[in-house]
């Protein structure tokens, strides 16, 4: 993993992520403060829009590459024996994808 | 003045530990003047010291947790008892003595020079007074160590990490409009050890005697990176 | 038992400004080089020098290397050697351009070139105007040069033996130098080095004296493995006395200081100095300066409660200018004396510094000894350059920003002819075992256990001898008492003991070394200071008060065995310019 621009594209994705999370997470907060009667009516209704849609699985997604980059540079710090690295990392990437393929069914499941 | 000093000696001691002596001290002692009182009264006792006035880069320890020189930092101002071990993170040889050569070692490989591309003119390269500022903050390192010996992404990657010295050298080349060598520098702190390692946790800025602030040079790496990528 | 060796064509001893300016010359020329070092490289002493590097560019005043040599042939108080002097002001200006080129961050002028302040000592037009020669990078001049030589050792790929300790040099019966043994201080094994030709760069010995402005490491090392090396040392009775070292405490205060426009003023407020040096005031020599304030004090003119000390006023520069060009000495002040001299004068006297004399070379920086009725024959192989050696450029006097052109200047010189050197000798001579096992009986003779004289209490003793009695104003009677302590110092060597017999890492033994080294020197400063019925530069006598051009126009020579002193012709004859006959020395 020592690519040519691997390390400032991760430094970036780690950044550009946290800020669409934030950014969302205002938006959302929005929603919530600005809906008086918050049941699973409005929230389904609001999930259902399109726009909606797409920025929620923008959420996600940014969500789970900040992780990813978080929990890779935690690995790498602490775990020095490459064969656990490896292990450890791939066991994160499986559990981050399976994450993201749950979480777009739920999304497409919103209709 | 209670001091208690590490003490470790691989020929004879199967374990470190702290021995503690009561030392004497005006308001003008420094912590160096303490370790030399202590090797009169036990000549085993070892530190590194030279210049006791904190330009050569000799002398730094781990005083009450933090590291500095011990020849610039005056012992009375410290909570007593004062703690003095070696500096964290790089092999102990000796008592206070630590091996540095690793450290040394990432200084060396962010390539601490001037690289021309172009010939030299028989005088001197011209720099204005402005461009001669950014320098300012950065050639100052003495290269004591305490900075990279407070990181900890530096104690857990000393192989891999550049650490907040050399890189700080690294930007002291980048920043120079004399150097050439933008671009190979860059290349070869890609990756996600050499310098994304650093998580700024700012340990480094915090400790060094001179002043310097190794992690705003970090940033600046960084942002030269993205400019360059975009 | 068998003691590992390494073979190297050329082996630097001291990795300081001159060895490692040396060392890169070698490298360059892909000569393999070993730089052997008692300290990591950028802890030498070189890295402590303030004020800067004196060069003719021109950049602030007029100038040209030919003032230059005048100046410092004066400052010498004629005692320099002329040629080497001519040498190294007209190498002065390609050397800096050359630094600037490895990297140096001098401070620049508004039109980008690189700045210079005044220095004392230096006139425009042989004696008029004050000059600006000194090339500066702020007041951390030898820092930045130290480390850009390091930097360009690694770009070179120099071989670095950090915290070995030489012990002392090889030679075989021909007196040929064949490398040195040394010590890896970390495991306190001995090695071998063998080297074609050898270069020795270890500094001065300011630690002779108490209060100094020197490292801790600087005591003389390669000068005393000369004199052990049956080589004489040069003009040993002249050590500089700067200035303002902080009062009491020794720290330096650049001459930067007085350069940008700092005086000095003794307890009546008075600027004493125009009484001294009418013209150049306190940009008068240091040698000058120096004895300037120590004779205010003597006569009760001193400053504080014990009126030992005058002051140095810098507040009227204003605190922009102190922190673009003093800013470290600021620090220093702040941290050592509680003083801010934006707002308060600090608190100087005179301080042991540097060291004039040392290894006497050629400006080869080929090492000469006399031979028969020759006053200079090469010896084979060995090289010095540096504070450690005596071209001798300085003379009686050095002049300030003269030093680190110094080290430049012939370490490169040395390094060029060390390169011709191997051509002509291409392989190793036989290593002589005699010499490496009296090398090692230098080293086992501290394992000598029992009771009997600690190294601290010997050498606190030694710097007070030499400062009660070998200080900046001497008489016969003093200095001969000088001799007698100092002989005792010497035969209680004999019985100093360590309590430390450990291998790994023991400083105890290194400062043993370090110890006898020193004593060497000092017995060499007393005897030739007792020797020299004259007062010139930094040597005053008061039973001799005047300068004696038909007896003593003339560098001493003093050998270890019998402490014997010899004579030789100071070269008055420069290499393509008239000569600069002795004239008064006036300020």
């Amino acid at each position: 993993m020592n690519g040519r621009g691997d390390g400032i594209r991760n430094w970036l994705i780690q950044r550009i992520s946290a800020i669409y999370i934030a950014l969302f997470t205002i938006y959302i907060g929005y929603f919530f403060l600005s809906t008086e009667l918050i049941n699973y009516q409005t929230w389904y209704g609001w999930v259902s829009q399109t726009i909606n849609k797409i920025l929620i699985s923008l959420f996600f997604f940014t969500l789970l590459m900040h992780a990813w980059v978080g929990i890779r540079d935690v690995v790498m710090d602490y775990v020095h024996n490459i064969t656990i690295r490896f292990i450890l990392l791939t066991a994160i990437i499986g559990l981050l994808a399976a994450m993201a393929i749950w979480l777009i069914l739920i999304v497409q499941g919103v209709r | 003045m209670r001091i208690s000093v590490y003490r470790y000696n691989p020929e004879t001691d199967a374990e470190p530990y702290m021995e503690t002596f009561d030392i004497e001290v005006s308001s003008e002692t420094m912590v160096r003047d303490a370790l030399l009182e202590i090797k009169e009264r036990d000549p085993t006792f070892t530190f590194r010291h030279s210049c006791g006035e904190g330009v050569c880069g000799s002398d730094a320890i781990n005083i009450n947790g933090s590291n500095g020189l011990g020849c610039v930092t005056k012992i009375a101002e410290l909570k007593e008892p004062v703690e003095i071990r070696p500096m964290p993170g790089m092999p102990i040889i000796r008592d206070l003595v630590v091996d540095m050569t690793q450290f040394f070692q990432q200084y060396r490989a962010v390539k601490p020079y001037i690289i021309r591309k172009d010939p030299v003119p028989e005088v001197e390269l011209k720099q204005t007074p402005e461009e001669r500022d950014k320098l300012d903050g950065l050639y100052e390192c003495i290269l004591c160590g305490c900075c990279s010996g407070s990181c900890p992404s530096y104690w857990w990657n000393p192989d891999k990490f550049r650490g907040p010295a050399a890189l700080l050298q690294s930007w002291r080349f980048l920043a120079d409009n004399r150097d050439q060598g933008t671009e190979e520098r860059l290349d070869e702190l890609d990756g996600p050890y050499k310098l994304f390692r650093c998580h700024t946790i700012m340990n480094c800025m915090d400790v060094c005697p001179k002043g310097l602030n190794p992690t705003k040079a970090i940033g600046h790496i960084k942002q030269l990176m993205l400019k360059n990528m975009v | 038992m068998s003691i590992p060796k390494r073979s190297f064509d050329a082996l630097v001893i001291g990795a300081g400004g001159g060895g490692l300016r040396a060392s890169l010359q070698l490298s360059q020329a892909d000569a393999s080089v070993a730089v052997v070092s008692k300290v990591f490289p950028t802890r030498s002493h070189t890295v402590a020098a303030q004020g800067g590097m004196n060069a003719a560019l021109a950049n602030v005043l007029p100038d040209n290397w030919h003032w230059h040599m005048f100046d410092t042939v004066k400052g010498s108080d004629y005692l320099g050697d002329q040629d080497a002097i001519e040498y190294m002001c007209r190498a002065a200006a390609k050397l800096v351009y050359e630094l600037e080129h490895f990297g140096v961050p001098f401070s620049r002028l508004d039109n980008g070139k690189i700045y210079q302040r005044p220095f004392g000592g230096q006139s425009q037009n042989f004696g008029g105007d004050q000059a600006a020669r000194t090339c500066a990078a702020a007041d951390r001049t030898g820092h930045a040069i130290l480390h850009s030589l390091y930097q360009q050792n690694i770009r070179a790929k120099t071989h670095f033996f950090d915290e070995y300790f030489a012990i002392d040099l090889l030679q075989d019966d021909d007196g040929t130098i064949l490398g040195a043994l040394v010590l890896e201080i970390e495991t306190g094994e001995p090695l071998i080095i063998e080297a074609k030709t050898t270069l020795l760069a270890t500094g001065g010995a300011g630690q002779i004296f108490r209060t100094n402005t020197n490292a801790k490491i600087n005591t003389g090392d390669g000068m005393a493995m000369a004199l052990r090396a049956g080589l004489p040392l040069q003009d040993m009775e002249f050590f500089q006395f700067h200035p303002t070292g902080i009062a009491g405490r020794g720290m330096l205060i650049t001459e930067g200081a007085r350069g940008e426009g700092g005086y000095l003023l003794n307890k009546d407020g008075e600027r004493f100095m125009e009484r001294y040096a009418p013209h150049a005031k306190d940009l008068a020599s240091r040698d000058v300066v120096s004895r300037a304030i120590a004779t205010e004090v003597r006569e009760g003119r001193g400053c504080g409660p014990n009126g030992d000390h005058v002051l140095l006023k810098l507040d009227h520069l204003g605190e922009e200018v102190i922190n673009k060009r003093l800013p470290s000495i600021r620090t220093m002040a702040k941290t050592f004396m509680n003083v801010d001299m934006v707002y308060e004068p600090v608190p100087v006297f005179p301080t042991a510094h540097y060291t004039m004399g040392g290894i006497p070379t050629n400006r080869y920086g080929q090492v000469v000894t006399p031979m028969g009725n020759t006053s200079e024959v090469e010896v084979d192989g060995l090289y010095a350059v540096g504070e450690c050696a005596c071209v001798s450029v300085h003379g009686a006097n050095r002049l300030g920003g003269n030093s680190l052109l110094d080290i430049v200047v012939f370490g490169r010189a040395a390094g060029n002819h060390m390169i011709e050197y191997l051509k002509e000798n291409r392989y190793h001579r036989p290593m002589n075992m005699d010499s490496v096992d009296k090398a090692m009986a230098r080293l086992q003779r501290w394992d000598k256990s029992g009771d009997g004289e600690t190294i601290p209490e010997l050498k606190r003793d030694m710097q007070k001898v030499m400062e009660e009695y070998c200080g900046v104003f001497r008489n016969d009677e003093i200095l001969r008492t000088g001799v007698e302590k100092m002989r005792d110092i010497q035969r209680r060597l004999e019985n100093a003991v360590l309590a430390d017999h450990s291998k790994v890492f023991n400083t105890a033994r290194i400062e043993a070394m370090e110890l006898e080294n020193l004593i060497d020197i000092a017995v060499a400063t007393v005897y030739s200071a007792l020797s020299r019925k004259e007062s010139r530069g930094a040597h005053s006598r008061m039973d001799y008060t005047e300068r004696d051009d038909v007896h003593w126009l003339k560098h001493s020579l003093y050998f270890k065995d019998d402490n014997r002193l010899e004579y030789k012709p100071v070269r008055m004859k420069p290499m393509t310019v008239e000569a600069f006959p002795p004239k008064a020395r006036v300020y």
